[in-house]
This record gives C-alpha cells, sequence and structure tokens, in this order.
C-alpha cells in the first residue's frame, strides 16, 4: 500500500518566460518544461495509480479553469490536465508546451492549484505538493496573502516555488539590472515560504542541479522475517534459552533495469490496424529421439517428471513431490559463536539483511542491543540457522554486529554449506618449488624485492579512501567511489532510453550519463599522479602479452600418443587431393613414439567422415597422428552437415547436424581453420534461406545454439569481427530473386532419394 | 550412448514472462553450464598388495580408506553438479585379471563410466568388514610390469571419447616407493609409459603411503614420472602418510578439478605493460537441487525429452524467427519499443576485463557491501607473461597494507558491469604443510547505490545496560567454536534429504523418515555449556524490562565511554568545542549533525555553519 500522492504544477508561460534567452540553458521556459519532465518522468516510470498530478499553466492565450467559470477573475489560466494518474499525453504536452502572451497573476494559479487540490484529497490522507515555476515577472495580486497561507498550513500542503534567475545565496547568484516587478515578487515568494510551514524557494539551476542526479524510488521497508532469535531449547527450557523478538529488513537488494517483454515485428509490418496486440506467445513442444536417433514430437501429457541419479532418471509422482521435502518450522536459532578473525568473507553468498528488534519493544530492543554489544566486544559472530517460513529450507547465516553514530543491529549473510563450497589447490605465490623438492629463491614467477617495493608505493599512491578534492569544490579530502555514489548505469541508462524514446520515436537511444562512464575509468589526477612511478614499474615487471601462435595450444601438438596410430594406410592417397601448405603443420617429429603401443585397433581406423557417427569420426581424423588429416577431417565434416541439412525430412536430422556444427567450430578454431568454417557457415545459410522450401528453422537453430562466424577473437587466422560475425548470424538475407523456383517435383524426389541413400 | 543424452540441453528454464535483459541470472546459467561443458574423468588406480591391506589399531587399512574414498567420491558426483563426470575404479596386484589389454594382475572393478547408484553400493560392499578381498579378487606376491597398469590406464581413458571431458587424472594409491628395483628393463618401460599418460594430458596424482618398516620415498622411483606438465605448478604428489584420515581428506581435496569461469584482463593502469591475465573461478557457489526432467516412458526405454519454444505472434500467428522480434516497455499506457540491439547497447558498458579504480582500507568493505558469491582471482600466464610475478607483489603488498583493490569489473560481453572489491587472501597450509586455503585474490561483488536499502528507523541505538552486555559475555565465549568456520562440517539438509528420497525412490527402499540435520543447534551441549548463564541473563533482562516500564524518564542511559563505538557524541562535542573556542576542528558532518539535532536548517559551508552554531549558542 502506497502513499498517496498528488501534486499540481503550475507553469508560467507568460511572454518574459520565453521571449528571454539567458546566458545558459535557453530561456526560463525550456528550464521549466525540463524541470517538470524529470519530475513527471520519474512518476510515469514508477506508473503507481496512487501518484496523481495535474498540469496548470499560467499566461496562457487561452482561460479555461474552473473558478473563472464559477466567478471571473482569472483570466489566462488553464488547467491543461485535471488531476489523475500522470500518462504520456501530458509528458507530449509538456514537451510541447505552447508560448503565452499573456502576464498573468502566478498567485491566483496557485489559489486555484489549492482548490483544486483540496476538493481532490478532501480529508484523506495524501502528501500534497504544488510546484510553482516562474520568473516572478508578472504583477501579483497580494490581498488574500493571509487566508492563502492559512489554508497552504491547514491542508499540509508542500509549496515549491522554482523561481527562473531569482537570487541564490547558497549559489552566491544575483541577477543583473532586476526589474522592480521581480524584486517585488521574489520578496513576496520567500515571505511566502516563511510564512508556511512546508515551503521553500529554490532557484531553477539549484533545482535542475538536483533533479540530475539519478532518482532512486524509495522502498518501503518492509521485514523478510519475523520471529524470534534464539539460544538453547526455547520450548522445553524457555528459562535457559535466549529469545529476542527481531524483525529482519534486506539492507542491499539487487535493483534491476525495467524489464522488457517481447515485441512481433511482423504484427509491426501486417496491414490491418485496429486491435493489434503486437505480444509474442510462446508456445512449447516436446521431442523424444526415436530408435534411428531422430527427433520425434510427443505430446506433454505423456510425459513424466523424473530426476537424475548418476545414469538413472528417477520418475516422480507429481502429487507425491512433499516427500523430498524436509519438515522445518520458522526459526533463526543461534548455532554457536564464531571468533571475527576466524570467519573469512568468502563464504558470504548473497546479498546482506539486517536484524532489528521488534517494531515498538523496548525490551526486545534492549536484549538485541545487549547482545550486539556483547559480540561487538567480543568481537564475535554468531552462527545461525535459518528458516523464513515452516517448511522452507534451512539456511546458515552469519550474524555480524554492527553500530554506527546512531544506529546498530546485526547484519544477516548467509553463507556456505559443504555442497557449495568446493576446495582447489594452487601453487604457492611467495615461493617456487622445484620438482626435487627445493625452495628456489629467483624465479621469474616471484617478484623481487624492488618490485614490491614499487608496487607499495602504487598501492599507497593510488588510494582513493581520502583524496584531494576534484577541483572547484572546497573541503576535507574523501571518499571517492563510496557505495552511495556509484550509481547502476545500465538502470538509469534504460529508463533514460525509455523517456527518451517515449518522446522522441525516431531518435536514437541516448548515450550514457558521462559522470557514470567516468566513474568506471581510472581518475585524471591519478594517472596523473603515478605516470612516472608506473613506467619505473613497467620497466621492471617486463609485462608482454602472449601472442598465441598458431596451433599452439591444438590438440594437433599434444595429440594423444596412446591412440592406436595407423600405421601404412594409404593414406597419402587421400591426402594427395589437398597439397600440404608448406610448414603449415610440421607432422611431429617422432611417430614412433606408439611403436611400443602396437595393437591397432581396426575400428579406429578411420579416415573419412561418415554419416553415422560423423562426430567420433572427425574427432580421430583430427587427433590422427602420424597424419595431419584436419583439413580434410574438415571439408568432410561441412559436407556432411550440408548433406544433412539438405535431406533434412522435416527437421529429424537437424539436431545431429547442430552437434556436428558444434564440433566442426571448436576444432576449427583451435585448429586454425578458421576460414574453412567461415566459408562453410555462409554457404549453409545460403543454403538455409535459397532452397525450396527454404530451411529457416535449421539457421534459427544455429542462431539459438550461436554458431557464428569464427572471430579474429577467437583465434588469430580470421580476418571477422565479433561484430561482423554477430550481424552475420542475425541478419536474415534479401529474398533473393533470381532464385527460380524449382518444379516441386523435383525437389521431392531429391529428398527422397537422398533419404534412401542413406 | 547413455552420455549424450544426460547431456543433451534442456531449456525448462526459460522465463516465460520475462525477457532476455536479465544477465545476471544468464551468467548464472553459464557458469553451470561452464562446469558441465568441463566434464572431469578420474580414475582410482588402487594398489591391493598385502600390506595396503594390513589393518591400524583402529580396523582401518589403507586399502579400505581407498576404497571410501572412491565411493563418497563417486556419490559426490551422482548428488552434484558433476553427475556427467566419468569415474573408473582399478585394483592392481590382484590375483586374479580382467581388464582390456589381458594383463595379468590388473583388474578393471568398474570401467569409466558415469556414476551410479549400484556402481556405489558395489564399492561399499567391498568396503565392508564381512568381505573378503583375498576370496574374490585374489592377492598376488608376484612382481607385475607398472608399465603395464599405465597402459591398461590408457586404454580405459581412451574409451572415455567425449569431447567436452577436459580433464583425466589418474589417482595412485600405493605404498609402493619403488616397484621394480631390480629390472631396469620393466622399470624404463614404465618410465615411457607414465610419460605416455602425461603426453596425452593425462595428470597422475600420487597418493602415497608409508609402510610400517620404511617411508615412501619419492626419488626411489616416483619423482621421474611425477610433474612433468609444469615444472612449477600444482605438485602431484600428495603424501598421505600421516594417517588414513588424512588420505581420506587429501584425496577429497583433489576431488574438483580445476575449472575456470573466466579468463580476463587485469588493467592496473592505463596504457601498454600494465595490464596482467587473471583466471576467475567459483569456489564458493549455491549449489540447488537439480531441475527436473521431462522423460517419455512410454515403450521400452525411458527416453529423455527435450523441448522447443517457438514464438508466435498473436496477431498473425506466425512464427518469429529471432530478428523478427524486439521488446518493449509499458510506459505511460502505451508500448515503447527498442531492437534488440539497442537493448545490447545499453547493456555494454565498458570493456571486457577488471580495470583497477584505486585502492580503499580493508575496514572500507563492510559487511553489508555484499550481492553474490564472490570469485577467486589467480594470475594467468598464458595471456601475459609476468602476470604471475605481478599480481604476487600486488598480493603481497595488499595484505601487509590492509587494502582492497576497488575495480570496475565486466566478465565477458553482454554481462552488466559492477564495481567489485579485490581483497588478498594469504595461503593457508595446516600443520603438514598441505594447502588449505590457496593464496589469490577473493573478488567481492560491491551494490550499486541503486542495491542499498536504508535501515529502518527502529534500528537507533537502544541502551542496554552495562550489566547486560556483561551477561552476554560469557555466553559467547562458552560456545565458541575453534578454528573458525568449516562448511565440511555442515552439508546442506535440504539437499541430503532429496537425495535420500531419490536414492531410496531408485533402490525401490521404503523411504526413511528423517535425515542426520547437521545444522540443527545441539541443544543438550548448549544447556550444558550456557545454560546457566543465560539464566542469569534472562533474570537481569527481565529486571531492566519492569524498570523500562516503570520507571522509563530516571532509567539512566548507560554511559558512552565504556563502549568502544560510540565514536560520535556531536551534542557533547559540539557544545565543548565552542565553549573550548575550537569549533573548527568539528567536521562538515558533525556540525550539520548537531545543527539538524537543535533544529537549524544546515548551511553547506564550512564557516556559515560555525557561524550558525555560534549562534545558536549565543542564544542560549
Amino acid at each position: 500500500m502506497a502513499d498517496k500522492k498528488c501534486t499540481i504544477y503550475i507553469i508560467d508561460v507568460g511572454p518574459t518566460m520565453w521571449q528571454k534567452q539567458r546566458k545558459f540553458g535557453g530561456t526560463g521556459l525550456d528550464l521549466a518544461k525540463k524541470a517538470v519532465l524529470t519530475m513527471l518522468e520519474a512518476k510515469v516510470i514508477a506508473g503507481l495509480k496512487s501518484d496523481v498530478t495535474s498540469l496548470i499553466i499560467v499566461g496562457s492565450d487561452e482561460t479555461k479553469n474552473y473558478m473563472n467559470d464559477e466567478s471571473g477573475g482569472y483570466e489566462n489560466i488553464s488547467v491543461l490536465y485535471p488531476i489523475e494518474q500522470p500518462k504520456l499525453p501530458i509528458l507530449r504536452t509538456v514537451d510541447e508546451l505552447s508560448q503565452g502572451n499573456f502576464h498573468a497573476d502566478v498567485f491566483d494559479a496557485l489559489i486555484l492549484a489549492l482548490g483544486m487540490i483540496t476538493s481532490h484529497c478532501r480529508n484523506l490522507k495524501y502528501t500534497k505538493k504544488i510546484y510553482l515555476l516562474t520568473d516572478g515577472e508578472s504583477d501579483i495580486n497580494k490581498e488574500d496573502f493571509g487566508a492563502v497561507v492559512e489554508q497552504i498550513n491547514s491542508s499540509n500542503i508542500e509549496l515549491n516555488i522554482l523561481g527562473v534567475d531569482f537570487n541564490d545565496e547558497e549559489l552566491g547568484f544575483v541577477e543583473e539590472n532586476k526589474s522592480k516587478t521581480k524584486e517585488e515578487n521574489e520578496k513576496f515568494f520567500h515571505d511566502l515560504s516563511k510564512s508556511c510551514q512546508q515551503a521553500t524557494v529554490f532557484s531553477m539551476e539549484e533545482t535542475l542541479r538536483q533533479l540530475s542526479k539519478p532518482y532512486i524510488r524509495p522502498v518501503r521497508p518492509t521485514p523478510v522475517y519475523k520471529g524470534t532469535l534464539t539460544l538453547g531449547d526455547a520450548e522445553n527450557n524457555p528459562q535457559s534459552s535466549l529469545m529476542i523478538s527481531i524483525e529482519m529488513y534486506n539492507r542491499t537488494t539487487k535493483a534491476k533495469p525495467t524489464n522488457t517483454k517481447k515485441y512481433s515485428s511482423v504484427a509491426e509490418a501486417s496491414a490491418n490496424n485496429d486491435k493489434k496486440t503486437f505480444e509474442v506467445n510462446i508456445s512449447k513442444s516436446f521431442y523424444v529421439s526415436n530408435l534411428n536417433n531422430e527427433a520425434v514430437e510427443v505430446p506433454s501429457d505423456e510425459l513424466n517428471k523424473a530426476y537424475l541419479l548418476g545414469k538413472t532418471y528417477v520418475p516422480v509422482d507429481e502429487l507425491n513431490e512433499g516427500i523430498f521435502n524436509l519438515t522445518t518450522k520458522d526459526s533463526m536459532q543461534i548455532i554457536c559463536f564464531l571468533k571475527a578473525s576466524e570467519f573469512p568473507r568468502k563464504y558470504f553468498m548473497f546479498n546482506v539483511a539486517a536484524i532489528l528488534p521488534q517494531k515498538g519493544s523496548s525490551v526486545m530492543a534492549q536484549r538485541l542491543s545487549a547482545l550486539i554489544h556483547g559480540l561487538f566486544e567480543k568481537d564475535a559472530y554468531a552462527m545461525v540457522r535459518y528458516v523464513r517460513k515452516s517448511n522452507d529450507a534451512p539456511k546458515l547465516g552469519i550474524l555480524i554486529p554492527y553500530i554506527s553514530a546512531q544506529k546498530e543491529c546485526l547484519y544477516f549473510a548467509r553463507i556456505a554449506f559443504k555442497e557449495d563450497y568446493r576446495r582447489l589447490t594452487f601453487p604457492p605465490l611467495d615461493r617456487v618449488i622445484s620438482k626435487s623438492g627445493n625452495t628456489l629463491p629467483n624465479h621469474p614467477y616471484l617478484p623481487t624485492d624492488e618490485m614490491l617495493d614499487k608496487m607499495g608505493k602504487f598501492i599507497e599512491n593510488m588510494d582513493i579512501k581520502s583524496i584531494e578534492s576534484q577541483k572547484g569544490e572546497e573541503g576535507n579530502p574523501k571518499e571517492y567511489l563510496k557505495v552511495k555514489e556509484c550509481f547502476n548505469p545500465t538502470i538509469h541508462l534504460t529508463k533514460k532510453a525509455i523517456c527518451h524514446r517515449a518522446l522522441h520515436p525516431d531518435q536514437p537511444i541516448p548515450s550514457p550519463d558521462a559522470e557514470m562512464i567516468a566513474q568506471t575509468k581510472l581518475l585524471p589526477q591519478l594517472i596523473e599522479k603515478n605516470k612516472e612511478l608506473v613506467n619505473e614499474l613497467r620497466e621492471i615487471l617486463k609485462i608482454k602479452q602472449v601472442v598465441k601462435e598458431k596451433g599452439k595450444t591444438s590438440k594437433r601438438k599434444f595429440a594423444d600418443a596412446n591412440r592406436p596410430t595407423t600405421q601404412i594406410l594409404n593414406l597419402d592417397e587421400l591426402l594427395s587431393t589437398e597439397p600440404q601448405e608448406n610448414g603449415k603443420r610440421a607432422r611431429p617429429d617422432n611417430d614412433i613414439i606408439s611403436d611400443t603401443l602396437s595393437t591397432i585397433s581396426q575400428s579406429e581406423i578411420v579416415r573419412e567422415v561418415g554419416t553415422v557417427d560423423p562426430v567420433k569420426n572427425f574427432e580421430i581424423m583430427i587427433l590422427n597422428q602420424s597424419k595431419d588429416m584436419v583439413t580434410i577431417a574438415v571439408e568432410q565434416m561441412s559436407q556432411v552437415v550440408l548433406h544433412f541439412v539438405k535431406t533434412s525430412f522435416g527437421e529429424d536430422l537437424y539436431k545431429k547436424a547442430i552437434e556436428c556444427m558444434v564440433v566442426l567450430r571448436q576444432t576449427c578454431a583451435q585448429e586454425d581453420e578458421s576460414t574453412k568454417f567461415n566459408d562453410f557457415l555462409k554457404d549453409l545459410k545460403g543454403l538455409c534461406f535459397d532452397s525450396q522450401p527454404p530451411k529457416i528453422n535449421f539457421w534459427e537453430r544455429v542462431i539459438k545454439e550461436r554458431i557464428t562466424l569464427i572471430s579474429s577473437e577467437e583465434t588469430h587466422g580470421s580476418a571477422t569481427s565479433t561484430q561482423e560475425a554477430e550481424e552475420f548470424l542475425q541478419e536474415k538475407p534479401d529474398k533473393r530473386t533470381n532464385i527460380s523456383v524449382m518444379n516441386e517435383d523435383e525437389v521431392a524426389t531429391d529428398d527422397l532419394f537422398d533419404l534412401m541413400d542413406d | 550412448m547413455s552420455s549424450s543424452t544426460t547431456m543433451s540441453s534442456w531449456s525448462s528454464t526459460i522465463d516465460d514472462q520475462g525477457d532476455n535483459l536479465d544477465t545476471e541470472e544468464d551468467f548464472e546459467a553459464e557458469e553451470n553450464n561452464i562446469t558441465k561443458g568441463n566434464r572431469d574423468a578420474v580414475l582410482f588406480v588402487i594398489d591391493c598388495s598385502t600390506s595396503m591391506m594390513n589393518k591400524d589399531e583402529n580396523g582401518d587399512s589403507a586399502f579400505h580408506s581407498a576404497i571410501q574414498c572412491a565411493s563418497s567420491i563417486m556419490m559426490n558426483k551422482i548428488i552434484s553438479e558433476n553427475s556427467s563426470d566419468f569415474l573408473g575404479v582399478m585394483f592392481i596386484g590382484t590375483e586374479k585379471t580382467q581388464n582390456p589389454l589381458d594383463k595379468k594382475h590388473i583388474y578393471v572393478l568398474q570401467n569409466m563410466d558415469l556414476s551410479d547408484i549400484h556402481r556405489v553400493m558395489e564399492l561399499n560392499n567391498i568396503a565392508s568388514e564381512e568381505f573378503d578381498f583375498k576370496q574374490e579378487y585374489g592377492i598376488t606376491d608376484e612382481q607385475y610390469p607398472l608399465g603395464d597398469v599405465f597402459w591398461v590406464c590408457s586404454e580405459l581413458f581412451n574409451s572415455v571419447t567425449s569431447p567436452t571431458v577436459r580433464t583425466k587424472r589418474i589417482f595412485l594409491i600405493t605404498n609402493e616407493d619403488n616397484p621394480h628395483p631390480t629390472k631396469p628393463v620393466l622399470r624404463s618401460a614404465a618410465i615411457t609409459r607414465a610419460r605416455d599418460l602425461i603426453e596425452s594430458k593425462i595428470e597422475i596424482d600420487l597418493f602415497s603411503i608409508d609402510k610400517p618398516d620404511s617411508n615412501f620415498n619419492l626419488h626411489s622411483f616416483y619423482l621421474e614420472i611425477l610433474s612433468k606438465n609444469d615444472e612449477f605448478d600444482d605438485s602431484t604428489h600428495i603424501n598421505a602418510s600421516k594417517s588414513f584420515e588424512t588420505l581420506n581428506s587429501r584425496i577429497l581435496s583433489k576431488e574438483s578439478p580445476k575449472r575456470s569461469i573466466f579468463s580476463i584482463p587485469f588493467h592496473l593502469f592505463e596504457g601498454e605493460g600494465m595490464t596482467i591475465g587473471v583466471k576467475g573461478y567459483s569456489l564458493v557457489q549455491e549449489r540447488k537441487k537439480p531441475n527436473y526432467k521431462w522423460v517419455h516412458m512410454r515403450g521400452e526405454t525411458t527416453r529423455i525429452a527435450e523441448s522447443k519454444t517457438k514464438w508466435i505472434c498473436a496477431d498473425t500467428t506466425q512464427e518469429l524467427l529471432p530478428q523478427d522480434i524486439k521488446h518493449y516497455v509499458h510506459y505511460g499506457g502505451e508500448k515503447i519499443v527498442f531492437t534488440t540491439e539497442e537493448l545490447q547497447k545499453i547493456k555494454e558498458i565498458g570493456e571486457k576485463g577488471i580495470t583497477l579504480l584505486g585502492f580503499k582500507p580493508e575496514t572500507s568493505l563492510k559487511p553489508h557491501y555484499n550481492m553474490e558469491h564472490p570469485y577467486f582471482l589467480y594470475p594467468d600466464e598464458e595471456q601475459y607473461e609476468g602476470s604471475r610475478r605481478t599480481f604476487a607483489a600486488l598480493h603481497q603488498k595488499m595484505i601487509e597494507m590492509k587494502k582492497v583493490a576497488i575495480c570496475v569489473a565486466n566478465f565477458r560481453h553482454g554481462v552488466l558491469m559492477k564495481f567489485v572489491a579485490l581483497k588478498a587472501e594469504p595461503e593457508v597450509l595446516d600443520d603438514e604443510g598441505q594447502q588449505i586455503h590457496p593464496p589469490g585474490f577473493y573478488m567481492f561483488t560491491l551494490p550499486f547505490a541503486d542495491d542499498l536499502r536504508p535501515l529502518p528507523p527502529h534500528s537507533t541505538i537502544t541502551p542496554a545496560p552495562e550489566i547486560m552486555i556483561d551477561f552476554t559475555k560469557p555466553i559467547i565465549e562458552k560456545l565458541q567454536i575453534k578454528g573458525g568456520y568449516n562448511p565440511i562440517k555442515f552439508p546442506n539438509p535440504t539437499l541430503a534429504r532429496f537425495y535420500d528420497v531419490l536414492i531410496d525412490l531408485a533402490l525401490d527402499q521404503d523411504i526413511k523418515e528423517e535425515i542426520q540435520d547437521e545444522t540443527l543447534p545441539k541443544y543438550g551441549l548448549i544447556e550444558k555449556r550456557v545454560g546457566e548463564f543465560v539464566k542469569i541473563f534472562n533474570v537481569e533482562a527481565n529486571e531492566q524490562a519492569s524498570n523500562l516500564y516503570t520507571n522509563l524518564p530516571s532509567s539512566p542511559p548507560r554511559q558512552s565511554t565504556t563502549s568502544r563505538s560510540r565514536g560520535v557524541k556531536s551534542q557533547v562535542d559540539i557544545s565543548t568545542l565552542h565553549s573550548d573556542n575550537k569549533l573548527n576542528k568539528a567536521t562538515v558532518a558533525q556540525l550539520k549533525e548537531f545543527l539538524s539535532g537543535v533544529g537549524i536548517k544546515p548551511a553547506s559551508k564550512k564557516d556559515d555553519l560555525i557561524q550558525q552554531a555560534n549562534t545558536y549558542f549565543a542564544s542560549k
């Protein structure tokens, strides 16, 4: 249940607001529009029904308001939107706000707004706000001052007067050659703000500066757990058990960018214009492979749920799934205590919550406080078993005392169970032990004293905990990159893009805020400060990028020595069709490693990628150590895939083809055959889109599996960029007109023939 | 092949409602895929000589422990995300012979295959008291060529042709340090074959055990064949001599193969020559119950069903290709449309890699600055030569200077950038010099301002009387576990229950009522150790509580001086400073806090704040 809010914006559109060009930021009206748009956009994004607004303009050519209708005297004031939830139209209106040619009384507009807000909100609980944006250049009838002040105060309305070029003490701004009217009006507004309990006069610059900060909508804190923190068997031994009623609130929660939904561009292009939804529905179908390893669709009601246990599928009765669950009771129980120094933070797994005493209970607050301070003074943490609600899975957590100047709580962090923790060993960083067990004092892996010394200086110099303020601001050195000053650029850019696209559908999406981008880069002042030191570090550290040699990590070099090698198998005959590039692939010097392993199983001798088990054939060919069969294998594999796609009856062979492609791509990337693979993929794409009927479904699978062109980022041999690879995958080729439509009979026989061939 | 069915992709995790902006989950899914796409193959080679069978005073033998380890590792694979890993078990020194090459005294008990509950039970049976190994398999005193053992190993690994198997390891458990002391031909053949294995990327991990009369001497033979891959990398010889329990824990510590999640550049500064390579690992990551799968059980065999998702245009009922799909957001009553590329562009802020922005003291990394599990970083010489020494220098100095590095991280394209803190963790060894915690950086994901939630108002300090605090201390002391937190001692009861039931169902047994839940507090122990102290605390707390109700105003607040924490006491400080005429010593924050506390709207500049404070005191 969100608080109800009612906000009225009054914008002065009179002549001085738009005729006078200011030094910065255009006219006063431009600034006012920007300010109101920003405030409204935040409300539209939030999309709350309980947050309603209205828009009034003053100085308009027209007059449209109920007070004038009733009694007159409120000329050139127009209510453009009644009090309602703001939607896109109001934003468009503000964005294109028309200029007015009249000097009208903004105080009258304020009275009108008061009338509207009180009749809308009546005595209901609302947060009521009025924003008045004006340059104060029009005469004001100050007669009703007292009555207005009284109504503002009695209705508990917050009034914000945003003045264009008002004097600002804090910014030290004073407008030169101020008109007499404006001077008087500014004084009047300041008097008004002093008389009202919640009224403030801001300069427009200050307002816009405030509004330019990323806006985070405050979230009403809701407890994630309410219950008792216990130590001991509270049920049976209440006297010797600790029991504290607590509430737990999230302290950090992942904020996510606005969710998007799928939108059909096919509907966009289709002709009939009414009632289009543009929605995208999902349809799911299930397939199993039959004895011939072909995928066959099965109705979903013929399927059972099963869990995999090792190699075994264990079917599960859906009605009986509860048997898997552990019976638990909601609780937070202390298991034991730990020395803070003996609990490394690495076991934290998720976001962190704060444990507070039950709201309103000073008794519980006192008890919790005793525990917090006890833990703090003993430098200890508590370990707890936490069950959020009955029959939920128990979690392990650690409670950490936190005490600041005014606040205290226990932080709760979930920690790793045995299964969540993987123990791996890594070589030490501070010593190198040779094979024979000796510790080596010097080694390229170990830093020298000089390196350590300079690195220490570097760390000191790169401190950002206490950094001299950036130019222009005075005061003490302050911390840079505080968590509360680092906004999630994606979230804010998404919002910005939505607001921008809504008003300007034809423009490209805006770029991220420069300030946020700057945060992701090294501070220029640190670069300046450390230039020399870093040059010295470069000299001694001698870091070199490793240029991956062709095929260095490829299987060819490490070809499995134990694989039975084919002896003399007329491979030369096969290879003679594919002349070897000179020196491209040296044959291993020593192909007789395996003479000790003389058993040769005939089945392992493969010189062709067949269609029965192409992946296995292919792999064996790649691993062949006595002859380089990679190129041949790649070519044959490509042919096999094309064959599968071409001859697949429906989608039967698609899965197999994709499996082949995955292996093919991987091998080509490793073995410096990217060109061959990329050519193949282009052929394949041509086949998918140009054949009759097209095999677009297959290409869709290729997209789904993300089988892209091999990019230069993956292997040096490729001339394709990552972006090109991506575009190639997604792009739909133009319908080729030069393909003549084939005779349907002909196609059918072809397919049939191929199938029988297999 | 069964392996291909288990590996087939499963798309039930597709979120029908949501769209693809949610890349964090994608990344997590990807992490799991990396694990799944990098399968491990382990072959246990267990020496069955008479001395291996000798029982110690507890009735345990080295052989016995080894077989138990094999069983528990297999069980772990079954109940973990590693269920597609391969395992095999081979005995050497048996009377009976069973292996593909028909080499004598080598008995392949279990071929390289996926783990299975029935295989676990076979191992458990052999490990049981009643089992007579001598009777079943026999024990030979003949010398058999170790070279043959390696040969059979390679033969077994050759049967594993799956392209996704990335690590192949032999766990050799033996107490024979010199298999062929008098036969140089056999010795050199064994060395050649072992090297062949290593050459073909099969790692030999030796778990050595001392004989009662002599210690295992690595130099007699095994030094020749171990660690040929990288002379200075991880040790592949594990001395498990001390006890069988250590054998157990040593083998288990080798259980998970190393699988990195990402390998990216780490920019320490701008410009050339200050970028090193790092690899990232997930040492801590939540393991959930597995997802169920759909299977088709009509017909002779149970077959797994794969799902295919189609996107259909609601208006035209036409099937949509990926490029036909755009994305929209509801905004102000209308649909605001973006292309996939535009959304991609919004997501892609920054380059792949980690960029150092600066250092802060360790204390800046507050406990609540945590969003997800950490990543472990280790230098990667394969990207940049010199990474290791540079990383080591940074690592050592950061520990000495108690600093954390604040960085921006992009694991890969398409994943949202984040701010992270790198904390250097030193290597920790146990009494025998074996590593418990590896050296490296832990990378913690920091929250954005957007992720922070304020503490609710009732977190305001409620002072408890000193005596109440003091009464908590013996409770905290007496219930402290020694040696810190060890996750190994706390299995997840939910998973335990789940797999218990699943195993019972698979074996068609009655389902057990309950499981052993190690996370339940030990009430008896708690009562015994601290029951009395809690009673004292409770009595005092009740006393204080009645004071709170009856005597609220006069209840004296605890003096802040006793607590280390109450640093800022602005009211006291400011007025003292004022009377000492030292207001300029106060910080801007203190002044502001003080002023708002007495109902004055603070100005922005320090001089003005001092002026405001002076005015306030003058008026008093």
